[in-house]
């Protein structure tokens, strides 16, 4: 017998929101057999001179996926230059750059365990009219790929309709281990 | 679970609003996203819990009337997450070739914080894991960073 658990919240918890700016958004078509044929050269070894931010990955029409990866802005050529190298055969590869563009990113104790948060995240901007570029919702935690100048507009959007707990200043157990102190 | 993928649907349809609207109203969990809009593309893939297949292919239909659906339905797939990722590029593609290499088919890939999670087919998830665990040097106590085997 399976048991479904439901948890619902009056405002949706979260930790607080991270941004990063000035990013690049690289996007490419390839499929597994090409990217066999590359890979074999062992020239994606090259990549790990780049740190990534966001990774997606999707299979997309005809054996192909479509890669999505955000890295730092001045990453920009030299990661078009890594899939170029990668490409012995001169296999076509159209490579796609978005920049600059954003990340907005958050996770919270009950996302992926309730229903709802991602139609509380589309229609928060899309009511405060903010375009999105990419979107990976996964293992708890939210991640948006934004235009430049909107990750910081998408934040206040979020600040105001889900729920940052406050720091907690003084912990309870350190103000009855301070009465004690104090008495004795 | 159930994978949900959605290619290039008409761009009025504004699918990824509509279904996730569709999907809370009915209080269903979508437990992994990954969605991608571009002038280009607009593409949209989800998870859910398997128990939900029959509501979500009617309200799938529901949305989507189309002579075509404009939508394929994975019977049954598993999350797997690979962390931390450290942000290594070179980890995620090391990783993608294992898989490919030994067919396993791979229905998308996203990073968060910490984690990569690989979305594959639940027949496949122990071949999955044992594939990986011979690429990856992987601690006994299983909380070591995943290192690629030399």
């Amino acid at each position: 017998m399976e048991t479904a658990a439901r948890y619902t919240e009056s405002k949706i918890k979260t930790y607080g929101f991270e941004t990063k700016r000035n990013l690049c958004l690289c996007e490419f078509s390839l499929g597994p057999d090409q990217f066999m044929q590359m890979n074999r050269k062992g020239a994606n070894l090259n990549m790990d001179t780049i740190p990534f931010e966001m990774v997606l990955i999707e299979p997309s029409d005809d054996d192909q996926y479509r890669h999505s990866i955000v890295v730092s802005n001045h990453h920009r050529n030299t990661i078009g230059q890594i899939i170029s190298d990668m490409n012995p055969q001169h296999i076509d590869i159209d490579i796609r750059f978005t920049a600059p563009v954003e990340l907005l990113y958050f996770f919270g104790p009950h996302f992926g365990d309730r229903f709802g948060i991602a139609d509380f995240t589309y229609k928060a901007l899309a009511e405060s009219k903010i375009p999105l570029i990419a979107s990976a919702f996964s293992s708890s935690s939210i991640f948006l790929v934004l235009p430049e100048h909107c990750a910081a507009k998408a934040k206040t959007v979020f600040s105001n309709r889900f729920e940052i707990p406050k720091t907690v200043q003084c912990p309870s157990f350190i103000s009855i281990n301070s009465r004690h102190s104090s008495a004795t | 679970m159930i994978g949900i993928s959605i290619r290039q649907p008409p761009p009025d349809l504004n699918v990824r609003e509509v279904l996730c609207r569709v999907f809370a109203k009915n209080s269903l969990n979508l437990t992994f996203i990954s969605a991608q809009q571009t002038n280009a593309r607009d593409d949209f893939f989800c998870c859910l819990m398997a128990g939900e297949l029959n509501a979500v292919r009617k309200l799938l239909d529901t949305t989507m009337p189309h002579s075509d659906p404009l939508y394929r339905i994975i019977p049954s797939v598993s999350l797997l997450s690979v962390f931390p990722h450290q942000s290594d590029t070179r980890l995620v593609y090391q990783l993608l070739q294992t898989l490919w290499a030994s067919q396993i088919p791979v229905h998308a890939v996203a990073s968060s914080i910490a984690a990569l999670t690989f979305v594959v087919d639940t027949n496949r998830i122990e071949s999955t894991v044992e594939t990986l665990e011979k690429f990856l040097d992987i601690q006994a106590e299983g909380h070591s960073n995943p290192k690629i085997k030399r």
